[in-house]
């Protein structure tokens, strides 16, 4: 079997499997799409050559501006939820507080929910008339406080982003406290001898030897921010007059709204140079010793 | 050995692969074949409206009479999806070539960009070949589907917006029926008075074009149909006068309290349940509610239901109501038999099947059929009186250029909110402008 292994053409037959699914799926589509936002078309009536004209329109369009600002609120809220307070949690069931398995379930469990359930629930939660939220305003005495939440235009955005907040904190936890489980526990066991408070075993052991871990959650975090979809769609699809689009749903928007493909590519194109740019950055800054 | 072993089972693999990609054409190929050997063929067709639209019953009962026997032994097989998802399922469609041999569309620039991407057939031939089934038709409904000269749908069904209104609780405070806009001012002003609920309305943005129909009757009993003809013709402005004084009186109704509490949080179906338990006196929307609303099943005030065309503000402009087609078909270049297509289209609209979605259905007909008063419900009855009344239709405008309509309803929604009337209106125009 070794030597099947080493051989490079059937390594080659292995691999092709997989890499025409992801050339079908990923590379044809992203290359396709870098040619079509080069044109303005709706896909039917002939395509004409605008060049970066729809790079540029994006640069001058309002909606597109607000999304993007939408989408960097969106990372930062998710960056505060997902590495400080999942860390806080995290090293909380590592350090086996009482209850810490019904706790690690209970964090885990909104994030193997499906999105659109979960964006369903909160918005009867956020509702006007009948929800939670105002029902519990009223309860203790704050009435004056009710909203009709996902429906004002300064109020939307946060409520969506409190929902992303909660439903992943767990997922991000689950992964930090699987690179906390890997530390050597002789470590702290020295460390404790040495008389090392919980505090300086923290930010002396735990946390650097998670770093490297929280280098690709914080990787996935901000993509997964900067790519939000589902979430907003199906709770205010965008609205009220376009307060809580993203980029994403924008790009829906151009595309199946109102058949802008060639907008609605470039948009596609601006959303992946930003991903592969987080990238880069949350390299730069998780920078570790061994790379 | 082992080698072979291993690309045996790699070949395996890429095989499977291959038949998971292709199954689609597969099928495909095998149904055309199915309809060559027994001299017939398939002819799909795509339709908005689901289980909850009850007039979907009757096209089935359609296609199901027309599948039994018709002499080109076509069998038609219907694809049914709700209004938002169709919309998206049939451009993405047209976009890829794998439209449907017939489908549902609206008028004006919903089909206009089907048509400018040579994805519709003329049925123009058709209808100078049969000038009968031609003249059948109101007057002003084939002009929405007609681009260049050539009409490329064929309309069942016509629509406009108006306002139902509780006939019981309007008897409890003594209303009438308001005439012009400071009677109805002063009916919603009583039934405040009287804690009651005027208007059931949504406004949330998935029912966007709800809000901005109102507004849109509001502007066009103050600048009348010249206001709508303008922006059709591209020479109006989003920010015209009209729209700003129709928004700023939509505002100060919402002020007022005219709708009810938290309704910009409110969806289509919560608004129309307030309706139907009474919780509210009028109810804006479309002639298509008429079967929600005079069902003793589905509306517990069913036959007190009565509807009003909305007062003009300048009463010169009255009976100009935001209204259009409820439903037209056409046939895409797709289609192998358009001949079996048209024979379709010519059953609908025939006396019987227009007449099956009017008595059966409340689809009020786009066709010159002689209405028997018995068979209607008195709501049915006082929804067609309201649109024969009508001088002149407005189509809502997502209808009429789907880019900047959708951003109209976004205003409106926007201005529910208690936003400026003039700094959205004038931004929608400046974003009309820079296209």
């Amino acid at each position: 079997m070794n030597k099947v292994l080493g051989n490079k053409k059937s390594i080659a037959v292995f691999v092709l499997p997989a890499f025409v699914i992801y050339a079908v799926f990923a590379l044809f589509p992203i290359v396709y799409n870098l040619y079509i936002s080069l044109f303005e078309t709706d896909l039917m009536s002939g395509m004409k050559f605008v060049g970066l004209k729809n790079y540029l329109s994006l640069l001058t369009d309002q909606t597109f501006i607000h999304a993007f600002k939408n989408n960097i609120l969106l990372v930062i809220g998710s960056l505060i939820a997902h590495m400080p307070l999942a860390i806080f949690f995290a090293n909380a069931i590592f350090k086996k507080i009482k209850g810490a398995a019904f706790f690690q379930s209970v964090f885990f469990l909104p994030s193997v929910i499906c999105g659109v359930a979960v964006g369903l629930t909160w918005t009867f939660i956020y509702n006007g008339n009948y929800g939670l939220l105002n029902a519990f305003l009223r309860v203790i005495g704050l009435g004056s406080l009710e909203q009709v939440w996902l429906s004002d235009k300064n109020l939307a955005l946060f409520c969506i982003m409190i929902v992303v907040m909660w439903q992943y904190v767990g997922y991000h936890m689950i992964i930090q406290l699987a690179a906390m489980r890997n530390i050597d526990a002789a470590l702290y066991e020295a460390a404790s001898i040495d008389g090392a408070s919980a505090w300086q075993q923290f930010t002396n052991i735990t946390f650097p030897m998670i770093k490297s871990i929280l280098k690709i959650d914080a990787v996935l975090i901000i993509t997964g921010s900067l790519k939000y979809y589902d979430l907003v769609a199906v709770m205010t699809g965008g609205g009220p007059n376009h307060a809580t689009e993203v980029m994403s749903t924008y790009m829906y928007y151009q595309a199946f709204n109102i058949l802008k493909y060639g907008y609605a590519c470039a948009i596609g194109v601006v959303l992946m140079l930003l991903c592969i740019c987080s990238v880069g950055i949350s390299n730069k800054v998780f920078q570790t010793e061994d790379n | 050995m082992k080698k072979k072993t291993a690309l045996l089972l790699s070949a395996g693999m890429c095989l499977s692969l291959l038949t998971g990609c292709g199954g689609g054409s597969f099928a495909e190929n095998t149904a055309s074949e199915n309809g060559g050997n027994t001299g017939g063929s398939t002819m799909s067709i795509m339709i908005s409206g689901t289980e909850s639209d009850a007039y979907t019953q009757c096209i089935k009962d359609l296609i199901a009479e027309f599948n039994s026997g018709n002499e080109y032994g076509v069998t038609i097989t219907p694809e049914f999806l709700a209004t938002s998802d169709y919309k998206t399922k049939l451009s993405t469609m047209m976009a890829s070539d794998a439209e449907p041999d017939l489908f549902f569309t609206y008028e004006l620039s919903f089909l206009e960009n089907y048509v400018n991407g040579d994805k519709v057939v003329s049925l123009q031939e058709y209808l100078d070949a049969d000038a009968e089934w031609a003249g059948h038709f109101n007057s002003g409904t084939l002009e929405q589907l007609t681009f260049d000269g050539s009409t490329y749908a064929i309309p069942f069904a016509q629509c406009i917006a108006v306002m139902y209104y509780n006939a019981d609780i309007f008897a409890q405070y003594n209303l009438s029926v308001p005439t012009t806009y400071e009677e109805y001012c002063s009916v919603c002003d009583t039934l405040l008075a009287n804690g009651v609920t005027p208007v059931a309305l949504a406004s949330t943005s998935d029912d966007a074009w709800l809000v901005s129909q109102y507004i849109q009757q509001l502007a066009n009993g103050i600048a009348g149909y010249d206001l709508f003809d303008s922006l059709n013709q591209k020479t109006g402005k989003w920010n015209d006068p009209a729209f700003v004084q129709a928004a700023t009186l939509f505002q100060e109704e919402v002020n007022k309290n005219y709708f009810e509490k938290g309704f910009t949080g409110v969806g289509n179906d919560e608004a129309r349940a307030i309706f139907q338990n009474g919780q509210a006196a009028m109810y804006f929307n479309g002639t298509w509610e008429v079967p929600n609303l005079d069902s003793e099943e589905l509306c517990s005030i069913a036959g007190s239901v009565g509807c009003f065309t909305m007062p003009a503000v300048d009463p010169q402009y009255a009976d100009i109501s935001v209204g259009a087609l409820d439903g037209s078909f056409a046939v895409s270049k797709n289609c192998q038999n358009v001949d079996a297509a048209v024979a379709f289209l010519k059953m609908l609209t025939s006396d019987e099947w227009e007449g099956k979605l009017l008595y059966e259905y409340g689809k009020l007909p786009s066709t010159s059929m002689e209405i028997d008063s018995e068979k209607i419900s008195s709501l049915c009855q006082k929804v067609i009186e309201c649109m024969n009344g009508q001088k002149a239709l407005t189509a809502w405008f997502d209808r009429m250029d789907t880019d900047l309509g959708n951003e109209f309803n976004n205003c409106g929604v926007a201005i529910s909110n208690g936003d400026d009337p003039q700094e959205t209106y004038d931004n929608l125009q400046s974003y009309s402008e820079s296209n």
